[in-house]
């Protein structure tokens, strides 16, 4: 008889829309099962049950156990001591692969049973091309999890999580599966990735060493120094950082003087692709910005030696290189000579000196003076957009990691907005090259994201990644959302994300992200999310057939990222070191944690 | 721009914008003037001159770029 069956559970009582109530058979009252010497504990909720319907299998999960799962009808019962659980119907193997969505409903008194290891390898074991191991199934730990790569980059995704829930681990073991195959599997991976880490915290250069590149504003050995030349921002942007507040008609005044030169550098260098006529502020084309300080400023402090302004009461001409403002005589106040200069005056005096201060600020090195793409005077550089695409994009690891750790927080979310710029911009209008993201798709992996996404954040970025995930599905180019704080980045970017890796997640409003991408018949899955083990992630949406929960494959020691937990209790019982207060305080002021003295 | 009366003979009012350094001034005769890069001590003793008028034309009138608004 097939009520003897070691895999039984129970029988169908109830079926509605997509849920199954369930009741329990009494042969398993003890709450475990032993099955071909594995022992299942039966009736946890979040695990499946399958429902064999002759040639098909249905498949769902528990969502509820005990007095709630009763049908209304029947609540009277319980003394009689049935048991009672409810199952949602998730999808159905029929022959060999598992599908999502079942054709036809179980009926009243169907067997349920218990999923073995077995069926569980049915329907995640797909060894098809392009899936990725992420970790094991947290109840089977015996099953690789794997899911879907071109889903997980084509359709976007978010992994989320609190604070100390595993989020950079998680993150940085997925990049490394899909680089170089999974940590304990093995597996070739996927060599010619191409993968732009935006690395807020510094955390991941040394955990994703020997598959990724690292670019830090002060490199240590082996990595190479991040530039942004300037010259390839939106310059409006540009300005608003250099110059703070500024008004509409002397904004307008410098970006045609911008143009100007643009037009210049187009006529003298012309490089390709350029046409001079339909060339806009906007292009990627370098030049000086001492060169404009000093032809900006020169009118805002000139005066005159006649009343007709023909002779400059020139002390000492400027320079550009230096920075030097000119020296002009005083001018009178009272309508004598040295005459007060009118012509050309934008009124943008303390907007220049901010400008002026910012250029001779260390912490802005890499954006206002980026080494070879630094142009000369006339407005030429040794190096070229194509060059920094190249570095970024073009060298042999699959992994990039920008680490914008050493970028002071204030211009941070505009930078991040300009890289993405940058990339975007290149791989839009590249889309059909060798090197556009159609042939070699780009995956962006946003840490930290709500920083730079949410709705009041300033600078493009949000705009920027508002794009990506709108439309660079078309051209190849993903978006991987990291954040702690889900309810804070932009409702359009998180609601295009297909599919969540979600980790422990304790704030309530930040749940209901998670559950909103969720059919409701599978929200149950959503509630165990504050109780996950550090580590352990729940994956759900496109590129997962089903909403996994699983342990993320943890990398070993040397390959985490370093945002591990300080050990307080460990270092406060400790011997204390010798320390040197001035050593920590030139640390500070040189602002590279890596510092050491001479 | 907000403007603030003071009392002059030939000026109604004056405003101030000090993140742009632009001083507004009006006068009797209905026209406005923005005078740049002016900084804010001089906007400080324009308003709290005894005449107003008497020290603009010494200190701002000549002294810094002008545009009719």
């Amino acid at each position: 008889m097939t009520s003897t069956h070691p895999t039984l559970v129970g029988h169908i009582g109830a079926v509605s829309g997509a849920g199954v109530s369930v009741r329990q058979s009494p042969t398993v009252d003890s709450g475990v099962a032993i099955i071909g010497g594995r022992s299942y504990r039966i009736g946890q909720v979040g695990s499946f049950v399958r429902i064999p319907q002759g040639y098909q299998n249905l498949y769902g999960i528990i969502s509820e156990i005990g007095a709630k799962a009763i049908p209304e009808p029947l609540r009277e019962t319980v003394n009689r001591g049935e048991r009672w659980m409810t199952v949602q119907l998730v999808g159905e193997i029929i022959g060999a692969s598992f599908e999502r969505g079942v054709s036809q409903y179980p009926n009243v008194q169907d067997e349920v049973h218990l999923v073995t290891e077995e069926d569980l390898a049915q329907i995640y074991g797909s060894d098809a091309l392009g899936q990725v191991t992420i970790g094991r199934l947290a109840n089977a730990e015996g099953i690789p999890v794997k899911i879907d790569l071109d889903k997980l980059i084509t359709r976007h995704c978010a992994v989320i999580g609190s604070t100390g829930s595993g989020k950079s681990t998680a993150v940085s073991s997925l990049l490394r599966s899909i680089a170089s195959g999974s940590a304990d599997e093995g597996g070739p991976g996927f060599p010619s990735a191409r993968i732009l880490l935006l690395d807020i915290h510094g955390e991941y250069g040394t955990a994703l060493q020997e598959v990724s590149k690292t670019f830090r504003v002060n490199p240590n050995p082996g990595e190479e120094r991040l530039d942004i030349p300037y010259w390839a921002l939106d310059p409006t942007e540009l300005f608003a950082f250099l110059f703070g507040r500024l008004d509409d008609r002397a904004l307008s005044m410098i970006l045609d003087q911008v143009l100007d030169r643009k037009v210049q550098y187009a006529r003298t260098k012309k490089p390709q692709g350029i046409d001079v006529a339909s060339l806009t502020v906007d292009s990627p084309l370098p030049y000086s910005l001492k060169q404009l300080w000093l032809d900006l400023i020169d009118p805002e402090v000139k005066t005159w030696d006649d009343k007709d302004r023909q002779v400059p009461a020139l002390i000492e001409a400027g320079d550009a290189a230096q920075l030097k403002m000119p020296k002009y005589k005083l001018h009178s106040t009272n309508n004598t000579a040295p005459y007060a200069n009118h012509i050309g005056v934008l009124g943008i005096r303390r907007q220049l000196d901010q400008m002026r201060s910012r250029m001779l600020d260390k912490e802005y090195d890499f954006l206002l003076h980026p080494g070879k793409w630094e142009p000369e005077l006339d407005g030429s550089a040794t190096l070229d957009i194509s060059h920094l695409l190249a570095s970024w994009l073009g060298h042999d690891k699959p992994l990039t990691v920008l680490d914008l750790s050493g970028i002071p927080s204030s211009v941070q979310s505009r930078l991040i907005g300009a890289i993405l710029r940058i990339v975007y911009d290149a791989l839009f209008w590249g889309r059909l090259k060798p090197e556009g993201g159609i042939r070699r798709p780009v995956l962006v992996v946003m840490e930290e994201a709500h920083r730079y996404l949410s709705g009041d954040a300033e600078g493009s970025a949000r705009a920027m990644v508002q794009r990506i995930v709108k439309e660079g599905r078309k051209f190849g180019m993903g978006a991987m959302i990291v954040s702690q704080r889900p309810t804070e980045i932009d409702e359009t970017i998180l609601s295009q994300c297909g599919t969540f890796v979600a980790l422990r997640l304790s704030n309530s409003s930040d749940r209901s992200k998670v559950q909103a991408a969720l059919p409701d018949s599978l929200a149950g899955v959503v509630e165990s999310l504050p109780i996950l083990r550090t580590g352990e992630a729940i994956v759900l949406g496109e590129a997962a057939r089903l909403p996994i929960r699983c342990r993320i494959a943890l990398p070993s020691e040397k390959y985490r990222p370093s945002s591990a937990d300080p050990e307080v209790a460990k270092n406060w019982s400790a011997k204390r070191d010798k320390e040197d207060y001035e050593n920590l305080a030139a640390t500070w002021r040189s602002q590279n944690p890596r510092w050491t003295s001479k | 721009m907000e403007r603030q009366a003071v009392s002059s003979s030939n000026i109604v009012a004056v405003g101030y914008d000090e993140d742009l350094q632009l001083l507004e001034v009006e006068f009797l005769n209905g026209s406005v003037y923005q005078y740049m890069n002016v900084p804010s001590v001089v906007y400080t003793q324009l308003i709290e001159a005894s005449s107003a008028g008497q020290f603009f034309n010494t200190h701002v009138k000549n002294a810094y770029p002008t545009q009719r608004v």
